[in-house]
């Protein structure tokens, strides 16, 4: 890596490893089984990368020079709700409503964590504002390794815009009972009922706006408008952060009034409790990480078979490990336990890879193994999500990130 | 320069002083080694001073016996500049009502008697930036000025923006316990950047980078007043950011809007991308000053940045404001491998010209003002003293006991 170098030769040494990326450019990797996320796995197959992209999927060895070998092989693994790369200072507390802002001038590409999802089999996140707002803004897909720079890490700017019900986003309100307001923080909502009241509002004002026209308005106000009203054409998608079944209702609500067609719920902890509302919602489930005392936030109880529920309800699923610290708790790992609780394997490879790059948008480039899309490849020593199985090969944009040649100590 | 306003270099005291000298050479130096600051030493060189300014440098230059002079069994130097300090402002370094506060001049806050710019003067300093906080988004408008005689270089040396957290969370802008009166509640609930700027205390707006973005790129895209100065290149900015991506967005808003100047801060300016960020942007770095727990990788930030060819000068802000401090980091980024010849033009020529005023000060050459220290011997050797400092040509600090 180029990181050990001493800093005054790094210049020198990135032409220097620019020139041998180049000859390294091209790979083929060959499996026992491949689990491409697109149709049946294929035995005895190889998938060929060239210039960043994925070059051929097929059975039999395949050919070319710079040969990798593993037991399988599936797509980089995509979590979209990752936690990492951000701060609280990634949402503008000033107004409750931050629908117009873009979080990708709020992520911090230095942050260790990266490389710890990277390493993981994780090669792509969607990048969320924290839920201190009722309406954060708009998230972002990057991948989780290359160069620190936006330019480098971007993969879609405006995904999806993130919105948060429960308790978080009016944690730091107050009321102005028995003292004088002194901040912006003394406003709506200091409950859920105001969460609600705020997100409907929202709504509302940028149909209104609409309506109305809005030469007048201001650009900030009106850019905000615009981006709410995309979501309800079903440009964009919204990913909203609910836990509870009373919070996850009002996501469902939200949907039916507005009519946004493409609503994901993020956390959905109890999404097992009432399948048929979440049926009728036609919802996206982002999965929280599996606790084995099942209690997550807002006391909301996380079931086991939450995941297979999901799953056989046929809404679109994705599972996520919130950035977890602990090995054992990583993406790989949580679809590990959800298959303990139900879900097939066929299934659980969906949810941490083509299934979340659909619900943002982003399957044109990521989330299965097919002609064209972006090299982003996970080489396993075993069957994946097995307790027995790990990444030890990772391939981003076509470059070799993590050796499997060296976990096998050649 | 914002063209309506004088410039109030052109006003300053020590100018005026100078102005009203009698002609002809007043002082002449010979000291046992001359350090231009450009790497040469004249050995028995011989600076002659005339009208507070800068003659003649030179090893050949034979001393006029009608004029004073004065022999130094030493070293002579250009005097110190820091190149970002708070001294002299009494805690009061940024305008807390608003974050953005372009029109505020640094300068009216400047108080050339406080007792730590006499501090300054006797550890061999004898100009300093004096920069608001980063506790604004745009904090106000830079000065350099003399640390004796108080003299101005210039009032108008910079724009200080910050894309620093401490932009962000001054005034408490995380949910907590506030004081202070109130603002306009029927402004604040759910508006935009325009009735939050309303904020008298407690938080205020911006909270996030995202915003902090938005607002300046905003004042850029559409500048008014000072910004429009800064946007058409005029006057180069400071931009205080830590964190290492905090100097990568600041480079990339400096690239965007045509900016130049330099980021304050930066402590690991030596990483790779941060470094190929920094050279892309042109951008000056100023560090320090080097605390006593100081990691290395902050310590060869400097011969990194050197090498690059990134001008580098020192700061002398923080909890460490001895002014020893600026020679003592100096010292430290050698002992961390830069080089001696490099860092003393970070101290000196080169902080003179991240400030924008090396047309006056920095170097000993003539035309440029007679600002210059007396060494007991190599000023990056810390057993070294501060023998004598003279500024404008006029001794403004002598060592008690030292021979003159």
């Amino acid at each position: 890596m180029i990181r050990r170098l001493p800093t005054g030769l790094a210049l020198g040494a990135l032409a220097v490893l620019g020139a041998s990326a180049a000859a390294q450019d091209a790979w083929v990797i060959r499996a026992e089984t491949i689990y491409t996320a697109a149709g049946d796995p294929i035995a005895g197959g190889h998938v060929r990368v060239e210039k960043g992209k994925i070059a051929s999927v097929g059975s039999g060895p395949g050919s070319g020079a710079n040969v990798l070998e593993a037991a399988a092989v599936t797509p980089g693994m995509i979590d979209l709700s990752a936690r990492i790369g951000t701060t609280e200072l990634s949402v503008e507390q000033s107004t409750e409503t931050a629908a117009e802002l873009s979080v990708v001038e709020a992520i911090d590409f230095f942050s260790f964590r990266w490389d710890r999802e990277l390493r993981s089999g994780v090669t792509a996140v969607l990048v969320s504002p924290y839920d201190n707002d009722v309406i954060g803004g708009l998230a972002a897909v990057v991948k989780t390794g290359g160069p620190p720079t936006l330019e480098a890490r971007l993969v879609k700017e405006a995904a999806a815009l993130r919105a948060a019900i429960g308790s978080q986003p009016s944690a730091g309100n107050r009321t102005p009972r028995g003292a004088p307001p002194s901040s912006f923080y003394f406003r709506r909502p200091t409950t859920r009922m105001g969460v609600e009241w705020v997100l409907r509002k929202a709504y509302w004002d940028a149909i209104q706006a609409a309506e109305r026209g809005e030469a007048d308005t201001d650009p900030h106000v009106r850019a905000r408008h615009e981006v709410l009203r995309r979501t309800i054409r079903g440009e964009l998608p919204v990913i909203v952060d609910a836990w509870a079944t009373q919070d996850i209702r009002t996501a469902i609500f939200l949907k039916e009034e507005f009519q946004i067609p493409r609503l994901i719920v993020d956390g959905a902890a109890e999404a097992w409790r009432e399948p048929e509302l979440l049926a009728r919602a036609g919802l996206g489930v982002v999965l929280p990480p599996h606790v084995f005392t099942g209690r997550t936030r807002e006391e909301a109880f996380f079931a086991w078979d939450c995941a297979a529920t999901v799953e056989e309800l046929g809404l679109p699923l994705a599972l996520s490990a919130h950035g977890a610290r602990d090995f054992g708790a990583r993406l790989d790992r949580q679809a590990g336990f959800a298959m303990r609780g139900g879900l097939p394997f066929a299934a659980a490879l969906a949810s941490v890879t083509i299934h979340p790059a659909r619900m943002v948008g982003v399957d044109d480039r990521l989330g299965s193994l097919e002609v064209g899309k972006d090299a982003d490849v996970l080489l396993w020593n075993g069957t994946p999500f097995e307790a027995t199985s790990a990444v030890i090969g990772v391939l981003l944009n076509g470059e070799l990130v993590l050796d499997p040649r060296a976990a096998a100590g050649q | 320069m914002i063209p309506t306003i004088p410039r109030l270099g052109l006003l300053s005291l020590a100018s005026f002083l100078a102005a009203q000298a009698p002609a002809g050479p007043v002082l002449q130096v010979r000291a046992r080694e001359v350090r231009v600051g450009d790497g040469t030493v004249i050995p028995n060189g011989v600076l002659v001073v005339q009208d507070g300014r800068i003659a003649r440098v030179g090893a050949d230059i034979p001393i006029d016996e009608r004029y004073a002079f004065l022999a130094h069994d030493g070293v002579l130097t250009a005097g110190m500049i820091a190149d970002h300090s708070q001294m002299g402002l009494a805690g009061e370094a940024n305008e807390d009502a608003r974050s953005v506060v372009p029109e505020a001049r640094i300068l009216h806050g400047f108080r050339p008697a406080h007792s730590a710019v006499g501090k300054a003067l006797a550890a061999g300093i004898t100009a300093v930036v004096i920069a608001p906080t980063g506790e604004n988004l745009i904090g106000g408008v830079t000065a350099v000025v003399k640390t004796s005689g108080g003299g101005v270089v210039d009032g108008e040396a910079h724009l200080a923006l910050s894309f620093a957290r401490a932009a962000l969370t001054a005034g408490g802008s995380e949910p907590g316990f506030f004081f202070g009166r109130a603002e306009d509640p029927a402004q604040t609930p759910d508006g935009g950047p325009e009735d939050t700027e309303s904020a008298v205390s407690g938080a205020r707006y911006p909270t996030s980078y995202s915003g902090a973005w938005r607002e300046l790129a905003a004042r850029f895209t559409d500048p008014a007043g000072i910004v429009a100065g800064v946007a058409r290149g005029e006057l180069p900015v400071l931009i205080e950011a830590w964190e290492r991506h905090e100097v990568e967005r600041a480079t990339r808003f400096s690239r965007r809007f045509s900016l130049r100047g330099a980021v304050r801060g930066a402590p690991l300016a030596g990483d790779e991308h941060v470094l190929a960020a920094l050279r892309a942007s042109g951008l000056g770095v100023i560090l320090g000053p080097f605390e006593a727990g100081q990691t290395h990788a902050s310590l060869a930030a400097v011969a990194a940045l050197q090498q690059a060819g990134v001008p580098v000068a020192f700061a002398l802000t923080g909890r460490e404001n001895e002014p020893e401090m600026l020679r003592v980091s100096a010292v430290r980024a050698v002992e961390a491998g830069a080089d001696p010849v490099l860092v003393w033009k970070a101290l000196t020529g080169d902080a003179a010209r991240l400030a924008g005023v090396e047309a006056r000060i920095g170097r000993l050459a003539s035309g440029l003002d007679a600002d210059f220290v007396l060494w007991s011997g190599d000023p990056l050797d810390l057993r070294s003293r501060v023998e004598a400092v003279y500024v404008d040509g006029k001794r403004a600090y002598a060592r008690e006991g030292a021979s003159r």
